[in-house]
């Protein structure tokens, strides 16, 4: 089908092929394309929309795969276009603080490409490692460290795409104020319904002066949602600052070896960054104020080593739940940050009359829940009970005036809750986005909205 | 004029004036302004729409009205010792709304970015009078298309911005500002590479051209310590004449306001000494009164004054623009008389995108009633 196109080698129609592309990481659902092309040009990607949509075929865009909502979840029938052969960095500006790279390149290479040169690229979700910076653009990806720092949207200036009808365009531009409507802020965080991006530039950071990293316990996650709420109020704006509740702690401990304490009912992770002179003085604010909302113990780590294995605890600790619960579902709802303590609660109280344990994993500086409900798949009907708490957990953000993702995306995964969260109004005016890119739908066709609708022929008539 | 109380207000009246097939131009005032300026059936005017709906402080988060003023919406933030860290000029008269629709920026931008930065949600209104919400009141949100940051910098010719949302952030505990006299592009430059190499944080960096040499402000802001810190650094490696009595405010207010031609040029911050040879110094040479700004750590000025004559004044901004152009930025006439409005477009070669904004404008305003002829290409 496409093997004329990107060689027979990467062009994957047999079966085992196909098994490793069935789903993305929200692994409970599976459904096999029919087919996987693997591209390494922009040229390459436009030929491969031409002849998908000659056979009338869907096309899922993927990247490494590592989205949690289904976003690549393939759709049967569909070609599935990957970018992870375009991993070349195709140009670095250090002046004026640009890159331009193909999709496939992951996330945390950017970094480690600027390290020696003392600059950095913000956003970093907790997969940053496996990641492709084209998934980024495609969810409009976070991390812990966009609390201060923004997401990918304010860090990704200009992007290559081809379009459904198989035509290459250039969005945005690494100079200030290019002309015309932000299309790059349609594109990004469209969960692949617009085009397929091929090439991004990013605007990357110099390193900050120095970084304060603080851990702190507290005898439950009241005290611990009030010493956020504290340390926000004082004005301090920490790089990042991260809830763990009691059994996110025991997950990560037997899953990880950090030495956090087993006897407490929650731990904040903080980072404090930017000049070192100021560092100190509001690592120290940051600490009296901890300790003033009841922190039972605040430790700071004695070198970078030391530091990175307190935040390889955190980033891994979705991979942990499996330490201590044989299956889990991972939610990601967000909450307006004075109501952290109401809402968790709310969650426990959940917990208790479902009978289902939940750990809680978050970015309490934004708000933004990780709630994970620990399951048994082989015990009965488990999976669909899990799934059923999950989703009042989002009625629960819903009901505090939040939204039914901070990052994860709505992919087919959390589809059926936007008509929830939005008016039909509000889902038509976003249709309209879809329409101007591709009128045809033949993008990710069964995502994110959550009703099929249709573009019409009509628009623009005048 | 129409000056609608609430939103339902102006969704009704956008309704009506769709279904008389009446042109509709927006504005935060009397009359609608922008870079192409065009004749309308009808003006709507957000002045009457100008309150905060919510703000929780505890959040960092408001919501205004489209017709409020910068200024009193910063003065009520300040209470709170908070902030929403844009600066366009003319926080007096420039309401929010328009601030957001025109992505007006001032030196803030150096740290901040620009509205699109700071924006969370929105209600708007369109033109075939439906509210639609997009975003919402959390910081981090990734539920549907972002509408609201598409809208930043539409000149209302997509919808009427009804409502926005914002994240903000705390009132810095103090500041201190340098400036340096006597500079030129590449003493700006260095200055600006300097700072990045010493990993300083300056909040706003802007020059003020006098027609001779620019003087360059920086800004340090946030907690004491970190402020006299980055400030002894920097002036450890400036070995140059800094002053820190004086103010360059006004004179920065006055270049971004005053004039008949208002323009700003964007290029790669890294050209700034071409940028000024090609398009600054020429344009303040050929203009009356002339006033110019630039933002070297973002790359754009802003160049003003009075026409005096006009055949010369086209021919500088041709030439400026073709440069920029060149350099992969933009000239605009943010602003400009009659004069040089009919002979010169105001905003420059089309993008390479411009196929998917006009498919946009056709889907969003499919009759082409909102603001029509006012943007880019004649969108």
């Amino acid at each position: 089908m496409f093997a004329d196109i990107v060689g027979a080698e990467n062009c994957i129609t047999d079966p085992a092929g196909l098994r490793v592309y069935e789903c993305d990481g929200l692994t409970g659902t599976r459904v096999r394309p029919a087919a996987v092309v693997l591209p390494s040009t922009t040229d390459e990607v436009s030929r491969c929309i031409l002849r998908a949509r000659e056979l009338g075929m869907a096309i899922v865009p993927r990247g490494s795969g590592t989205g949690l909502s289904g976003g690549a979840l393939p759709i049967a029938g569909a070609v599935v276009i990957g970018t992870s052969r375009m991993r070349a960095i195709l140009d670095v500006d250090i002046e004026n603080q640009r890159m331009r790279v193909q999709p496939g390149v992951i996330n945390l290479d950017i970094s480690k490409h600027l390290a020696p040169l003392g600059y950095y690229y913000a956003p970093d979700p907790s997969s940053q490692s496996v990641c492709s910076i084209g998934g980024n653009v495609a969810e409009n990806s976070g991390g812990a460290h966009c609390l201060k720092y923004g997401f990918t949207i304010n860090h990704v200036v200009a992007l290559t795409m081809v379009l459904a009808s198989g035509e290459i365009v250039e969005i945005g531009s690494p100079v200030a104020d290019p002309l015309g409507y932000d299309l790059t802020s349609a594109v990004i965080g469209s969960e692949g319904l617009l085009g397929i991006v091929t090439e991004v530039v990013v605007r990357f950071l110099r390193k900050p002066q120095a970084t304060r990293t603080v851990f702190a316990t507290f005898p439950s996650t009241d005290e611990a949602g009030e010493a956020v709420s504290h340390i926000i109020s004082a004005g301090i704006v920490p790089a990042a600052i991260e809830m763990m509740d009691k059994l996110a702690i025991e997950a990560i401990v037997a899953a990880t070896h950090v030495d956090w304490p087993l006897d407490v009912g929650a731990a904040l992770l903080m980072d404090v960054d930017g000049i070192a002179a100021e560092v100190d003085e509001t690592a120290q604010d940051a600490i009296d104020l901890l300790r003033a909302a009841g922190a039972l113990e605040i430790r700071s780590p004695h070198d970078e080593t030391e530091r990175q294995l307190m935040w390889k605890g955190r980033k891994g600790a979705f991979a942990a739940m499996g330490r201590i619960s044989p299956n889990y579902y991972v939610q990601d709802g967000v909450i307006p940050r004075s109501d952290i303590a109401r809402v968790l609660r709310e969650i426990a109280d959940l917990s208790a009359r479902s009978g289902f344990r939940i750990a809680n994993v978050f970015h309490a500086g934004d708000g933004n829940l990780h709630p994970l409900v620990l399951y048994d798949a082989r015990a009965g009907d488990e999976s669909e009970r899990a799934e059923h708490v999950a989703s009042e957990i989002l009625q629960i953000c819903m009901k505090y005036g939040g939204s039914i993702t901070g990052e994860h995306g709505v992919g087919a995964d959390k589809a059926a809750y936007m008509g929830e969260m939005f008016g039909d109004d509000d889902l038509e005016t976003m249709h309209y986005v879809r329409c101007a890119f591709d009128a045809s739908r033949t993008f990710n066709p069964t995502k994110v909205f959550p009703a099929p609708r249709l573009c019409g022929d009509r628009a623009g008539a005048r | 004029m129409h000056a609608p109380a609430t939103l339902d207000e102006a969704s009704a009246l956008l309704r009506e004036l769709a279904s008389a097939q009446r042109t509709i131009g927006i504005t935060g005032g009397d009359v609608p302004s922008g870079p192409a300026a065009v004749p309308v059936d009808d003006v709507v005017s957000t002045r009457a729409l100008d309150g905060i709906v919510d703000y929780v402080a505890a959040d960092q988060i408001v919501t205004v009205q489209a017709g409020m003023p910068v200024a009193r919406l910063q003065a009520e933030l300040r209470k709170e010792r908070q902030r929403l860290a844009i600066d366009p000029p003319a926080p007096e008269r420039t309401t929010i709304g328009g601030a957001v629709a025109s992505a007006s920026y001032g030196p803030l931008r150096t740290r901040y970015g620009t509205a699109r930065d700071v924006i969370v949600g929105m209600t708007i209104v369109r033109a075939d009078g439906t509210l639609a919400r997009g975003g919402g009141k959390v910081v981090k949100n990734v539920a549907g298309f972002d509408v609201p940051k598409l809208m930043v910098g539409t000149y209302g010719t997509l919808a009427m911005v009804g409502t926005i949302t914002f994240r903000l952030h705390p009132l810095p505990e103090t500041w201190t500002e340098i400036v340096f006299p006597g500079c030129d592009p590449d003493a700006i430059r260095t200055l600006c590479n300097d700072m990045t190499q010493a990993h300083l944080e300056p909040s706003r960096v802007y020059a003020v051209y006098d027609g001779g040499a620019y003087a360059c402000a920086v800004r340090f802001e946030g907690f004491p310590a970190g402020v006299a810190s980055q400030r002894s650094t920097l002036l450890s490696f400036a070995q140059r004449e800094s002053r820190e009595d004086i103010s360059l405010e006004d004179e920065h207010e006055a270049a971004r306001t005053r004039g008949e031609l208002q323009v700003k040029i964007t290029a790669p911050a890294s050209m700034c000494g071409s940028m000024h040879a090609h398009a600054i110094a020429p344009l303040f040479d050929v203009l009356t009164g002339a006033g110019a700004v630039f933002y070297p750590a973002v790359g754009a000025a802003f160049v003003s004054g009075d026409c005096g004559d006009a055949a010369r004044v086209l021919t500088v901004l041709s030439q400026a623009r073709t440069w920029a152009e060149r350099a992969g930025g933009t000239l605009v006439t943010t602003q400009a008389p009659a004069s040089i409005r009919t002979a010169f477009d105001a905003w420059g070669t089309p993008p390479p995108a411009f196929a998917l904004m006009k498919a946009l404008k056709d889907r969003f305003d499919p009759q082409h009633r909102l603001n029509p002829g006012g943007f880019v290409g004649g969108i």
